[in-house]
């Protein structure tokens, strides 16, 4: 039986090497994705590991919870430095600062990649200390004034040593001399991140922290052990408020919080990757239950000469299991190469993440090898069960048909079942108490029985659907399309097969499309009804801007009102509390506050230090009332108490409490500015007047960026659309993947129909008319699965946006989009089409009256 | 070479199917075999032929080309005043369209259009509307009122060829060629499928070449043409069963 199914795929080549595709695309995405984390994390593990290169022991200000927004420990006082010096056994400690930082070259800020932090760093007197940043050029900067940054950045900002330049940072531009160029570690490589290296003096200066440092590295002694200089040092700094750790554990640490991020990214490129099986499994059932009807007689004759129904299931299960490992194997091979082109991309573009080198885990390859071959084990199951079902006689008789699988009748209600339970369950996940993991489980089960259920129930829309589109096509192209809808649906389980593929990343497509354009209508409207302002300003990398630069603002002429909104990392109840400290002089002009129970604008001017006025949401959640109190707790520890004066509705950008920036003076040290927001005089004009503002701002803080209303909008949008995107190319391969099942389909329906095509060109039909009918065939398959889709898509997307209204989003139909995917939807059977069309074409007159 | 044989021949005008000088060689060099050997012949319109012979004679492959659906290494072919053998293939579909008829061995209906849908499949190709009263006439005389709404899957052998029949006469063709029309039937529905094919040449005048290797179906025609070795051994008016067997077994 081996050698038998050995021969099936020699006799096939080109059916077996296409849905090998339908293998190898997602186990490639899945290897690729293990191996490119791989690399990630191997160059952070190596960054950190490498920053704390002779540094024993490192000191920071104790954070009280996990920055969701990377945000630095508050400073430490220089004086702390002195105190860790005398402890026995420290040979050398020294205060280091971080901050953030860009080079200005010739007036123009040189901003990071991708969106990575530019940092700003201090270079250390004892050489011990700046191991990890060798100058390959010059030298450590030793006086005011003098600058070093890394060798990428020194590329990209096309500047050499001895060069003038200016440095930005929140206080402002610096003048400053380029004395070196440094790499970090052996690679070099930091992602997209810049490295800016100043004296610890001039970034006190320069970051407006005058006898602070963000931390203390330790050397200790000739054999001192650096667990033992921990404990030591940690006995005189109060524990709640300093973290005393090994320069190893402060690496882990950190390498740790950074590899949570990329596993995230790791299980979201793994659920593409597994969608992109399961449409590929659609379409070697597909395959399978095709070539199993194709081979009827072969098969019914080997049953006649003796063959038994389990050798002839071990047959086909072992076709398929061969087919499995070795698009498996190939599949992994290509994630590897995928993986090494990125590599190769990220380090030539400067983008986003560090890579490492390469490493290929065992994991890398057993799992998608695992979830390969299972895949087409499992879809191979149900033809091999029926090929089993073929009598012996069907050997000797014309046209005999492969009896239908006993559950094939049930299946559409089955499928409607479980849509239903579906939605039951997405609604569930929505509606429940339990914890947010469990919520988002129940709701990702839910979707996935939706869309698998009207898998199921295709079947009986492929009439409907086919009739509905087939008109229009036949009331312009006549017969062909007539004939090619009447192909279409002579089998409609093997239609509805091909159709489900599509329709999965059809569905998903659209439901990614409703859920952001949802979000972006939400954000549209609550920018348009809650901001007043003309203006919106923020940072290059959102990093928090400078309170002078409201004041700046506010110097300009054209300038009615300016406001920053103030914001630092807050937790109530244990659980995260956005917040914004805005000021209640300007605000009225600037924002519209929805507010609920009768308050009022009057209300902020009671704010104070210790009042505030919550969103309704927050209020809900935490069971707050006006007069009630609720304690905050900042993340570097300062706890302050505040009274609800009233409460307002803003589930977009508002959200969690609003307070004073007094108010945030008790929350932070060092209070920022996350937006700012201005309003011009009346009559001026906003060109006019952006363009003052713009000039006035960027001279001292080239790296915030002035957006008018509209364009803070468009910026918004793209923002969004890059997203959008991100995700579209994730789904392509479950399109590509699908539309290969559609090829493979239409291809072995014309060998099928080889006799009936011979005969339509014997009586007539012209090489032309029989192409078109089969790319009519094309479209009108790949606009069933597009329609279905579409609705499928809608429907999750109704469910999820219904499911988040208390967040504000809204559910609204992406129209545009909607007519792009179906118009894709025509194109894309078109071109999966193509090869079949080409081929029947080629069919002679005389195939007609040759048996088979 | 003189100007006279560069020229075609013309056409004898009586005729409605002629060929001249056909060749048919399979294959190249070594392995080529050569089916037909130099065939000429003239069909008379109104006329039904049989075209007879052993397995290899090369009948099946004659009939191809007189038919359009296969092209002769050497030789012209004319059907209806059109030499055929010099025009394209999207020509030559179109002038089948109009002048060539085709009853199969295995029938070849589309499974998925019902008998009335696969009757008007050659008028649709075309784009053309049925003759109503025609149509309504075929559909008598073959037989099929009352099935015209099923599917071929549910009719018999016999009717799934009265059906590919009337297919084959809707447009009134100048020829129907029939290959082993009753090949794949049982011998009481091929009997009624030749008198169907007898009846549309007596009443309707249409001109039919029928392949066979069944001397009781040759029987039926006018005229019965013996195929050896790709040349046309022998021609014959008018010839029964016995007599057609005899010649065969002299051939074989």
């Amino acid at each position: 039986m081996l050698r038998l199914a050995l021969r099936n795929i020699m006799a096939r080549k080109l059916r077996f090497a296409l849905t090998a595709i339908a293998i190898i695309l997602g186990t490639a995405m899945m290897s690729g994705t293990y191996v490119l984390t791989d690399q990630i994390t191997g160059a952070f593990d190596e960054i950190f590991a490498k920053a704390n290169e002779g540094v024993d022991v490192i000191i920071a200000r104790q954070q009280k919870f996990d920055s969701q927004q990377g945000a630095a420990p508050a400073p430490i006082d220089q004086s702390v430095v002195a105190q860790v010096k005398a402890v026995d056994g420290v040979d050398a400690a020294e205060g280091q600062l971080q901050g953030t930082a860009s080079l200005v070259v010739d007036g123009k800020s040189i901003a990071s990649i991708g969106g990575a932090p530019s940092l700003l760093v201090t270079t250390a007197v004892e050489p011990r200390f700046n191991s990890s940043i060798p100058a390959v050029a010059g030298r450590a900067p030793s006086a005011p004034g003098e600058i070093s940054v890394d060798e990428a950045y020194a590329k990209r900002a096309k500047v050499s040593v001895g060069q003038r330049v200016e440095v930005s940072t929140p206080t402002g531009l610096h003048p400053a001399t380029l004395v070196g160029i440094f790499k970090f570690g052996d690679s070099g490589s930091l992602g997209g991140t810049t490295l800016t290296a100043v004296t610890v003096q001039d970034a006190q200066k320069w970051l407006d922290l005058p006898g602070k440092v963000t931390t203390i590295a330790v050397a200790g002694r000739v054999g001192t052990d650096p667990a033992l200089l921990k404990s030591r040092i940690g006995k005189i700094l109060p524990q709640d408020r300093y973290r005393v750790e090994t320069g190893a554990e402060s690496a882990d640490r950190q390498a740790t919080t950074i590899n949570d991020g990329i596993g995230f990214l790791r299980t979201t490129l793994s659920i593409f990757a597994l969608i992109a099986i399961l449409v590929g499994s659609f379409v070697i059932f597909n395959v399978f239950s095709i070539t199993i009807a194709q081979r009827i007689r072969e098969i019914a004759m080997l049953r006649t000469i003796g063959a038994s129904r389990a050798q002839l299931r071990r047959s086909v299960i072992i076709e398929a299991l061969i087919l499995g490992v070795v698009a498996s194997l190939i599949g992994i091979a290509f994630g590897v190469l995928l993986a090494m082109g990125l590599k190769w991309a990220f380090d030539k573009g400067g983008i986003g993440l560090p890579t490492a080198s390469l490493r290929v885990l065992p994991r890398t390859v057993i799992v998608p090898l695992l979830v390969g071959t299972i895949a087409t084990f499992l879809a191979a199951i149900i033809p091999a069960t029926r090929a089993t079902r073929i009598p012996p006689v069907s050997a000797l008789r014309e046209g005999a048909v492969l009896p239908k699988s006993r559950l094939a009748p049930y299946m559409p209600y089955i499928g409607i079942v479980a849509t239903l339970i579906g939605i039951a369950l997405v609604a569930v996940g929505f509606t429940s108490d339990a914890s947010l993991s469990s919520r988002l489980k129940t709701i990702g089960f839910g979707a996935a029985l939706i869309v698998i259920g009207i898998g199921l129930a295709m079947r009986l829309m492929i009439r409907p659907i086919a009739g509905a589109v087939g008109a229009p096509l036949e009331a312009v192209f006549g017969n062909s399309a007539a004939i090619a809808r009447r192909n279409a649906t002579r089998d409609t389980t093997r239609t509805a097969s091909t159709a489900t593929a599509l329709m999965i990343g059809v569905g998903l497509v659209v439901f990614i499309a409703v859920f952001v354009h949802g979000i972006k209508v939400s954000l549209f409207d609550a920018l348009d009804t809650t901001l007043r302002a003309d203006e919106v300003t923020l940072n290059e990398n959102f990093s928090p801007m400078p309170l002078g630069i409201v004041a700046a603002a506010r110097a300009v002429p054209e300038v009615e009102s300016a406001m920053g909104i103030g914001t630092v990392e807050t937790q109530v109840d244990g659980s995260n509390a956005p917040i914004s400290a805005i000021d209640p002089a300007a605000a009225t002009s600037l924002v519209n506050f929805d507010w609920r129970d009768g308050g009022s604008n009057a209300l902020l001017d009671q704010l104070g230090s210790d009042g505030a006025v919550i969103e309704e949401s927050f209020a809900q959640d935490r069971a707050l009332k006006v007069g009630s109190t609720f304690e905050v707790e900042a993340i570097d520890g300062q706890r302050a108490t505040f009274t609800v004066k009233g409460i307002y509705r803003d589930p977009q950008l508002f959200t969690g409490y609003t307070i004073t920036t007094e108010g945030l003076r008790r929350l932070t040290e060092t209070p920022t500015v996350a937006v700012l927001l201005t309003k011009l005089r009346p009559g001026v004009d906003l060109t006019v007047g952006t363009a003052q503002l713009n000039d006035a701002l960027t001279a001292s803080y080239p790296t915030a960026k002035v957006r008018t209303r509209s364009e803070y909008k468009d910026f918004i949008n793209t923002q969004l659309s890059v997203f959008l995107y991100v995700l579209y190319a994730l789904l392509a391969l479950s399109v590509i993947i699908s539309l290969i099942g559609v090829i493979i389909t239409l291809l072995l329906a014309i060998y099928e129909r080889t006799r009936e095509i011979g005969m339509m060109r014997a009586v007539g039909t012209t090489r032309g008319q029989v192409r078109a009918m089969i790319l009519h065939e094309g479209v009108i398959t790949c606009l069933i699965g597009g329609i279905v889709g579409l609705f499928v898509g809608l429907l999750l997307g109704g469910l999820v946006t219904k499911g988040l209204e208390s967040e504000g989003i809204a559910f609204s139909v992406p129209y545009v989009t909607l007519v792009v995917v179906l118009v894709l939807t025509i194109f894309a059977g078109l071109i999966a089409a193509f090869l079949p069309a080409m081929r029947a074409a080629k069919l002679r007159p005389l195939d007609a009256l040759q048996y088979e | 070479m003189s100007t006279a044989e560069a020229l075609p021949p013309s056409p004898p005008s009586t005729a409605v199917v002629s060929a001249r000088g056909i060749i048919r060689r399979f294959g190249e060099g070594d392995t080529a075999v050569e089916a037909l050997r130099g065939v000429d012949l003239d069909l008379e319109r109104g006329s039904f032929i049989a075209i007879m012979g052993p397995s290899g004679s090369g009948k099946s492959t004659l009939m191809h080309i007189l038919a359009g659906i296969d092209t002769p290494t050497a030789g012209t072919v004319w059907v209806n005043g059109t030499e055929i053998t010099a025009i394209k293939d999207k020509a030559l579909t179109l002038f089948r369209r109009t002048n060539v008829g085709f009853v199969f061995q295995f029938f070849n209906l589309l499974p998925m259009l019902t008998a009335a849908e696969n009757l008007d499949l050659p008028l649709s190709i075309a784009g053309s509307k049925p003759d109503a009263e025609w149509r309504r006439h075929l559909v008598d005389v073959v037989g099929l009122g009352d099935r015209l709404s099923h599917r071929p899957s549910e009719l018999s052998g016999g009717q799934q060829q009265r059906v590919a029949i009337a297919r084959a006469l809707i447009n009134r063709p100048a020829v129907v060629f029939a290959d082993e029309p009753t090949g794949n039937l049982d011998s009481k529905n091929g009997t009624e499928i030749l008198n169907l094919l007898r009846q549309s040449v007596d009443e309707f005048g249409q001109t039919i070449v029928m392949v066979t290797h069944d001397p009781k179906a040759a029987a039926i025609a006018d005229q019965v043409m013996f195929l050896q070795d790709g040349h046309i051994v022998r021609v014959e008016q008018h010839m029964d069963g016995d007599a057609i067997f005899d010649v065969m077994k002299t051939l074989e």
